[in-house]
């Protein structure tokens, strides 16, 4: 029995890889290299067969010099023979194929084996071409082989299901071995080294005509989803929220954050989050290799550029009601260029079936409206203007279609916590009509040039309603199983797919787990994405969690962990087999990186980091991380719109949004001035960053021995460090512009004026307001912010005094209740957090009410006396005395500090006071504020 | 009482054919003896040469100690230890008696008169009673075995051997009371103690006999028993009379040391494949069963006894080329073995016992006949360096993502914290290293680690039995080590520990258990653990550690300087501690008998009330770590490195 063996060395497909230069390398510091499993069972069969009936191995192998390893390999594993046919290298399978089948016509075997796929091409071209060259039978996928009787051949092939097929066929024949064919015996490294001396023969390789098939490109494989911590989907809601907000996600993911005290570990640029007993801070890492972000994607038809998009968002960047204009071009076209791959622009309202002639109505939460923007005679052609130039950047369009509003539903229920009103119950008419706006709207889209519609099925959208059975409540074709409930979203996906080009891709956005009892958990929607992908073809999934009000949020402000929702893409990653973006709080390409490494999603929205940032992907891909400029989930952005404070977009950190146009370039100073800045806070430091940046020679004075102003007072609350990173950014920029940055230095008039500068800018910030009530000059009246900078301790017992109506208050009152006090909050009027946005209340809110603290609404102090403080209800007038109170803590806001600014007037050329010091604001204000002056100089 | 004609006459009553019979057989039975004994050292000499040998100066003390001061016996067992001391200084006086008298009779040397007789009558009296009486008492407990005894290993020659040495010691009194009752008792031999005692027995018993006669039977007795005694020596566990003070005095290797093994020649398996010191070993067991009542195998049920490997080999034959794997030892005995050392520590005649049981996984190896996990993971070490498979990236990325940038090809570095693969790839162990890299960094220590260029260190290749796959992780190990020219290794693996130190040859470098090295740091005052943690621990000796190093002090110190932390200990702990199950390659090797190790030595902690284990070793760690959980006890009791202890304490 003479047997031949065809086996080959590989990459161990073990190891991870990454593509460099469009060549496939391994992630390792020294090649991993192994026999492949179904080559290996070759070997062991045939070493078997020949010790049950006699006879010779030989191992024949392929290739360059790194062939004969795996003929060695062979040889201790107990072949008796090994032939090595020198081919040059890349090997190509059918080039192997004619090498040994010229080998075995002058030296012939009873019968070849081989492993039927190899381990790197997996082309399983080679055992079909070598039966087909030596016109001998061939087996693949062989999981047991025998040979009964002379000349004759049994086997077992696996085969579909697992199904086993038994086959009998003449020898001489090829077999390719499945890895479960034998189980191969090991191989000890001493056997190794005595087959590294034994002989093996050489052979040269036949001529072969020209290789049917060329390699074009070479990419990465979608990495395997990393299992990720989930909360369980049969916890109630509240216990879900409760998983959320103790960090258990972020803390089981591991090894890629550090716990420990914030010094420990001080020096990296990270942020960070409190989980109650100890800080959880998230990569630390500075430097950062990308694999995943920048690798191009396809997602349906379209090849997106990399892997950071821009998720729909609406915080009016256009000036027209609803068109692209100039500015909403501006805004996301500089995102396009600083490398965002897929922009989502804003979301598109659709119209609703109001009777003719009703006017549109606005019902709480959104507008029901009649006529939709994309009936508007230039809407195609202004679209066009916007995708052409997004296209021009290398980036996607894809515009997201959405039924907002509550006056009608599926069913007379109300929607959930926020809203409490009863909608008007669908017809099937209705719903006729909407889903016909979907195609309707799509159509439009596709011939204005975008590249994918989205249905937004999430944020309280009419298609949520229809998949949740909190809302859905129908009997009809339309509600009760799960496959009825996805069929509003079917019918409107599949109506698009009737009438319009495959060409426009489509997607969804979903919302995984609606965290409310009586809703969809992240389960319940695994199983309806299962339904929707099986009725309709579908190009992407994107996915987050939340509500537009309270726990979760789906716009996560800082005090959430990043990426808190992560886990939930990586589920249903696991059962689409589309690309799934994910978007929440991912404020960082490592981060972002991370998550696509380890298969959680294959897209990250980032669209908060690139307003913060709209140059991000550039510089991340620059290597220039510690220049970005990350978000802080702060939410001013949407907050300020949302409620209306705001008709253009703003961002806290970033001063340009707004004015991308009118600020985009920065004018280089016609003269160098010598510019002083006092205070290095928000708004000085952003101040002396711009007029850095145009030329001039500045100066920064600071009080204290760290930059940042009050936001070092803010960012010591619990779950606001992500404050840090404005002024870690700030640092980072003082030093490459080549500012002068005077730390603990008190500045006074005359240290001023001995500077000699050209431009004074003054921004001394703020101090915190006092009260002016009888008692208010008792030792045990403190102020928050020398509370949260730990300049004044406080007893057990603690009354906040609130005239503020930010996050001022409940900062203080976290802070304290997190260290165990007793914590109420009088407050002036009846509202309190009133102008906290409503996507960040919920989890404030979560936190004091857990902690235990104390309202009284409407309440305002009349006089402390001792360990008393009188308060009166503002409404009434009615007094109460309250009792034992160790300390009074005040949060009445601030007043400016203006005295350097006054005595500095008239001494000085150029005069300007920023910031607080001007008159206490917001961060995006001081902000502002800051450039504004910097570019005026 | 004369002491000036004290004295006895020396074959009186004897007549010159019994005398010639007594030469006969007494010389004939010491022939034939000689003659097995040189048949026995023929085997030995059968062997390998033995290339390692102990200092010469350790081997002394170890003789001193073993088989002169005899105190290894009664460490475990009093009882036994005291009967042995008996029995053994009572057969040498009687032999030195022997001795003189043959002096004094045979070559015409008075010696045994006046006042040196009444000495010489008194001691070898006294000393024949100690070796009576403690003979007693070790047929006693044969006999009549107490519960709870160490299992022990019987042949029928043992039990001839152990009366053969009781009726020499019976008779010899019974003859010398005769022989006073024949000489109508003078007073001097009143200090014959025993004679005089057994004399009135004699005299009691044989009532109106001759006793001139009696005297004469008895003493024939004797001599056949003396015979008897000689003949049972070579051919029964008496043998470790002569073969048990060769063995210490020719001790190769220390506590679970490996005999080399160049992997060019396969490994044989056979009787012949062994060292001289090997075979030696194999004569010298009794078989008195302390290493397997020791043994964590044996007390969890697996199929290995040390004591019945060992006999089991020596009944292998004289052949010296049978294979013995399959037929003197079953594969599951080799795999059994956690390589903890516990055996050797406990075996009062210095038998190595798991090298021998590595050279036969060797051979086992050598064949492809490995158990499935362990052959993965070594296929995994092969490749990748570690054992769990992980891509040998990770190591770095690890680190990297921690803010330790692992040190660049050839950088210097005086201290090298070496990870291990253990730290590197699993999850438990990750910890203990996360801790000593916070602690080292708090103490302002400046240290390197090599990151990705770091492979197991080998100890579980060459435990498990593949020597090539050993020297070739060294040798990248060495090279990449010696590169950043070190002055000192710091490791948290005892394993690792064991091997720089043994079995790599790393020069001067000094290599350093972690707790070693933080115990330094806390008392110069670089690191201070000042948070309390009110806790009571237990502490749990890793065998590399405390048994195979003696190191198990320092972990020791190290929780006593955590304010609040009090150490209550296990039964079995420091160098006679059991093992976690997780050495010599049982972390994944898996035979599915028994119980599980670690499980055992759990309940053993538990019972102490500890509300934490703590540890100084990754496997123990991960062995011992997920037992809470499946007993429902997770977070009630928590199983930790003593770096993690003092981590909390410190930071």
């Amino acid at each position: 029995m003479k047997i031949a063996v065809c086996v080959k060395h590989t990459l161990d497909p073990s190891v991870p890889l990454r593509v460099v230069n469009g060549r496939i390398e391994q992630d390792s510091p020294w090649p991993v290299t192994c026999v492949p499993p179904a080559e290996r069972a070759a070997l062991e069969k045939a070493l078997q067969l020949c010790r049950e009936l006699g006879g010779a191995v030989t191992a024949i192998s392929a290739g360059g010099p790194e062939a004969p390893a795996a003929l060695r390999f062979a040889l201790a594993a107990g072949a008796h023979r090994a032939v090595h046919i020198r081919c040059p290298e890349p090997l190509d399978p059918m080039v192997a194929a004619h090498a040994v089948a010229a080998l075995l016509s002058a030296d012939p075997a009873d019968l070849v084996l081989c492993g039927t796929y190899s381990a790197d091409g997996g082309s399983g071209l080679f055992p079909a071409r070598l039966a087909e060259e030596m016109d001998w039978p061939l087996v693949t996928r062989a999981v047991e082989l025998r040979l009964p009787a002379a000349g004759w051949l049994e086997a077992e092939r696996r085969v579909d299901r697992g199904g086993r097929e038994r086959v009998r066929c003449r020898l001489p024949a090829v077999v390719g071995a499945d890895s479960a064919l034998a189980e191969p015996h090991y191989v000890s490294a001493g056997a190794l080294r005595r087959a590294a001396a034994a002989a093996v023969d050489e052979a040269s390789c036949a001529p072969a005509g020209e290789s049917p098939w060329k390699v074009l490109a070479v990419e990465l494989p979608r990495p395997r989803p990393k299992r990720v911590a989930a909360p369980d989907s049969r916890l109630s809601a509240r216990d879900r929220v409760a998983y959320l907000m103790r960090g258990g996600l972020q803390r089981k993911q591991g090894s890629s954050f550090l716990v420990g005290d914030p010094s420990a570990v001080a020096g990296y640029s990270c942020a960070s989050w409190n989980s109650g007993d100890s800080w959880v801070l998230a990569e630390v890492r500075t430097v950062a290799d990308f694999q995943y972000l920048f690798t191009p994607i396809t997602v349906g038809t379209m090849t997106v550029p990399n892997r950071i998009a821009e998720t729909t968002y609406s915080i009016n960047a256009g000036r027209l009601d609803g068109l692209p204009d100039e500015p909403f071009l501006e805004h996301h076209l500089q995102k396009a260029r600083g490398g965002v791959g897929w922009i989502g622009s804003q979301t598109w309202v659709l119209p609703t079936p109001l009777p003719p002639g009703r006017p549109e109505e606005f019902t709480p939460g959104a507008a029901a409206i009649r006529f939709a923007i994309y009936n508007h005679p230039d809407f195609v052609a202004r679209v066009k203007e916007f995708t052409d130039a997004i296209h021009g950047c290398g980036a996607v369009c894809v515009m997201q279609l959405t039924h907002l509003q509550s006056l009608m539903g599926p069913s007379p229920v109300p929607i959930g916590l926020l809203y409490d009103h009863v909608p008007h119950e669908l017809t099937e008419e209705e719903i006729e009509f909407m889903l016909d706006t979907y195609w309707q709207a799509a159509e439009k889209f596709h011939a204005a040039g975008a590249d994918a519609v989205e249905i937004h099925c999430a944020h309280e959208t009419l298609p949520q309603w229809f998949l949740s059975p909190y809302t859905n409540r129908r009997a009809d074709r339309w509600g009760g199983s799960p496959e009825n409930r996805v069929r509003f979203v079917v019918e409107a996906v599949r109506r698009i797919r009737d009438r319009v080009p495959r060409s426009l891709n489509v997607g969804l956005r979903v919302c995984a787990d609606e965290y409310k009892d009586g809703g969809y958990t992240l389960e319940d929607m695994k199983e309806m994405l299962r339904l929707i992908c099986s009725a309709v073809p579908i190009d992407y999934v994107s996915v987050d969690v939340g509500a537009p009000w309270g726990m979760p949020s789906y716009v996560p402000p800082m005090q959430y962990p990043l990426a808190a929702f992560a886990y939930a893409a990586a589920e249903i990653r696991q059962v689409v087999a589309v690309p799934v973006l994910y978007a929440g709080r991912v404020n960082d390409p490592v981060l972002a990186e991370r998550l696509l490494a380890e298969g959680q999603a294959d897209l990250i929205g980032m669209t908060r980091a690139s307003i913060a940032d709209p140059e991000f992907p550039r510089k991340a891909r620059e290597g220039r991380l510690d220049e970005i400029r990350k978000c802080i989930g702060c939410n001013t952005c949407i907050g300020r719109v949302i409620h209306g404070e705001r008709k253009t977009p703003v961002c806290a950190v970033n001063p340009t949004i707004g004015h991308e146009r009118a600020w985009a370039r920065v004018e280089p100073a016609k003269k160098r001035k010598r510019v002083v800045v006092i205070g290095g806070g928000p708004a000085g430091l952003e101040a002396a960053r711009v007029a850095a940046g145009r030329g001039h020679e500045v100066i920064v004075l600071e009080r204290n021995a760290e930059l940042g102003g009050q936001l070092l007072a803010a960012a010591r609350a619990p779950r606001r460090e992500g404050f840090l990173d404005l002024p870690r950014y700030q640092e980072v920029q003082m030093r490459r512009l080549g500012v002068d940055v005077r730390m603990g230095v008190e500045a006074t008039p005359e240290l001023v004026l001995e500077l000699a500068p050209d431009a004074v800018v003054v921004a001394t910030g703020s101090e915190p307001r006092p009260l002016s009530v009888p008692g208010a000059e008792q030792p045990n009246v403190v102020q928050g912010r020398d509370v949260l900078l730990g300049r004044a301790e406080v007893g057990a017992r603690v009354l906040v005094v609130s005239e503020e109506d930010g996050m001022e208050t409940p900062s203080i009152a976290d802070y304290l209740a997190a260290r165990g006090k007793e914590v109420a909050i009088a407050h002036k009027w009846h509202l309190f957090g009133s102008r906290i946005e409503r996507y960040t209340e919920g989890v404030v809110f979560y936190w004091l009410h857990r902690q235990g603290v104390r309202t009284w609404p409407s309440t305002r102090v009349r006089a402390i006396d001792g360990r008393a403080v009188i308060v009166y209800d503002v409404h009434t007038g009615e007094e109460r005395r309250l009792e034992e109170i160790d300390h009074v803590v005040l949060s009445l806001g601030s007043q400016p500090d203006d005295r350097l600014y006054r005595a500095l007037r008239g001494k000085v050329a150029e005069l300007y006071v920023v910031g607080s010091a001007f008159a206490p604001r917001g961060l995006a204000e001081a902000t502002q504020h800051g450039a504004n002056v910097g570019r005026l100089l | 009482m004369n002491a000036a004609t004290a004295g006895r006459e020396i074959l009186g009553n004897i007549p010159p054919w019994l005398q010639a019979g007594m030469y006969a057989a007494t010389l004939g039975s010491a022939v034939i003896a000689g003659l097995r004994v040189a048949a026995r050292a023929r085997r030995w000499a059968r062997g390998q040469p033995e290339t390692q040998q102990l200092p010469f100066r350790e081997r002394v003390r170890d003789f001193a100690q073993r088989a002169v001061a005899q105190r290894q016996i009664g460490s475990t067992d009093r009882a036994a230890g005291i009967a042995h001391k008996m029995v053994v200084s009572g057969f040498l006086v009687a032999f030195l008696a022997t001795v003189l008298t043959a002096i004094d009779h045979d070559l015409g040397v008075p010696l045994l008169r006046g006042r040196f007789y009444l000495l010489f009558a008194f001691t070898a009296d006294f000393f024949g009673l100690l070796f009576l009486a403690g003979l007693s008492i070790l047929l006693y407990r044969r006999l009549a075995p107490q519960p709870g005894a160490a299992p022990t290993y019987r042949r029928r020659a043992d039990n001839i051997a152990l009366l053969a040495l009781y009726a020499v010691g019976l008779t010899g009194f019974l003859v010398e009371g005769a022989r006073i009752a024949a000489d109508h008792w003078p007073a001097h031999e009143r200090v014959s103690v025993g004679g005089w005692l057994f004399g009135l027995a004699v005299a009691a018993l044989e009532g109106s006999a001759d006793p001139r006669a009696v005297h004469r039977a008895l003493w024939a007795a004797h001599v056949v028993a003396v015979a008897a005694f000689f003949l049972a020596l070579p051919f029964s566990q008496l043998l470790h009379l002569l073969a048990a003070p060769a063995n210490i005095l020719l001790r190769a290797r220390p506590l679970g040391g490996l005999r080399p093994a160049a992997p060019e020649l396969p490994p044989a398996g056979t009787l012949g494949a062994f060292s001289w010191k090997q075979l030696l070993d194999l004569d010298t067991c009794t078989g008195c069963g302390r290493c397997s009542a020791v043994c964590p195998a044996t007390l969890a049920e697996r199929p290995l006894s040390p004591m019945g490997l060992l006999q089991h080999l020596r009944e292998a034959g004289d052949g010296t080329d049978a294979a013995l794997v399959g037929t003197a030892v079953d594969p599951d005995e080799l795999w059994s073995c956690t390589t903890c050392g516990a055996c050797e520590e406990v075996c009062p005649v210095a038998i190595h016992h798991i090298d021998r049981i590595v050279d036969l996984r060797r051979y086992l190896v050598e064949r492809g006949d490995v158990p499935a996990a362990a052959a993965r993971a070594m296929e995994s070490l092969a490749g990748k360096g570690n054992l769990w498979g992980n891509a040998p990236g990770e190591r770095g990325q690890w680190l990297e993502a921690l803010g330790v940038p692992p040190l660049s090809e050839g950088e210097a570095c005086e201290t090298i914290y070496w990870i291990g693969c253990a730290a590197a790839c699993d999850e438990q162990a990750r910890r203990v290293a996360e801790a000593t890299l916070r602690l080292l960094r708090k103490a302002g220590v400046s240290f390197g680690v090599l990151g990705s260029r770091e492979r197991c260190s080998g100890d579980f290749a060459r435990r498990v039995g593949d020597e090539g796959l050993f020297q070739n992780l060294a040798a990248a190990n060495t090279r990449a080590l010696l590169s950043h020219r070190p002055r000192r290794i710091v490791t948290h693996c005892p394993h690792c520990l064991n091997t720089f130190r043994r079995e790599y040859e790393l020069g001067e470098i000094e290599i350093v258990h972690h707790t070693a090295f933080l115990v330094q740091l806390v008392a110069e005052g670089r690191l201070q653990p000042a948070r309390p943690a009110a806790r009571v621990l237990t502490f749990h000796d890793p065998c590399y550690l405390t048994r195979y190093h003696g190191l198990g002090d320092a972990p020791r110190a190290l929780l006593a300087a955590v304010p609040g932390c009090s150490v209550r200990e296990m039964p079995r702990s420091g160098a006679r501690a059991l093992c976690c199950g997780g050495g010599g390659g049982q972390v994944l090797v898996d035979i599915r008998v028994g119980q599980r190790i670690p499980d055992l030595r759990f309940e053993e902690a538990r019972a102490t009330g500890a509300e934490g284990i703590a540890t100084a070793c990754p496997f123990c760690k991960i062995m011992l770590a997920p037992v809470p959980a499946e007993r429902g006890l997770e977070g009630r009791v928590t199983v930790r490195d003593v770096a993690e202890v003092l981590a909390e304490a410190c930071l």
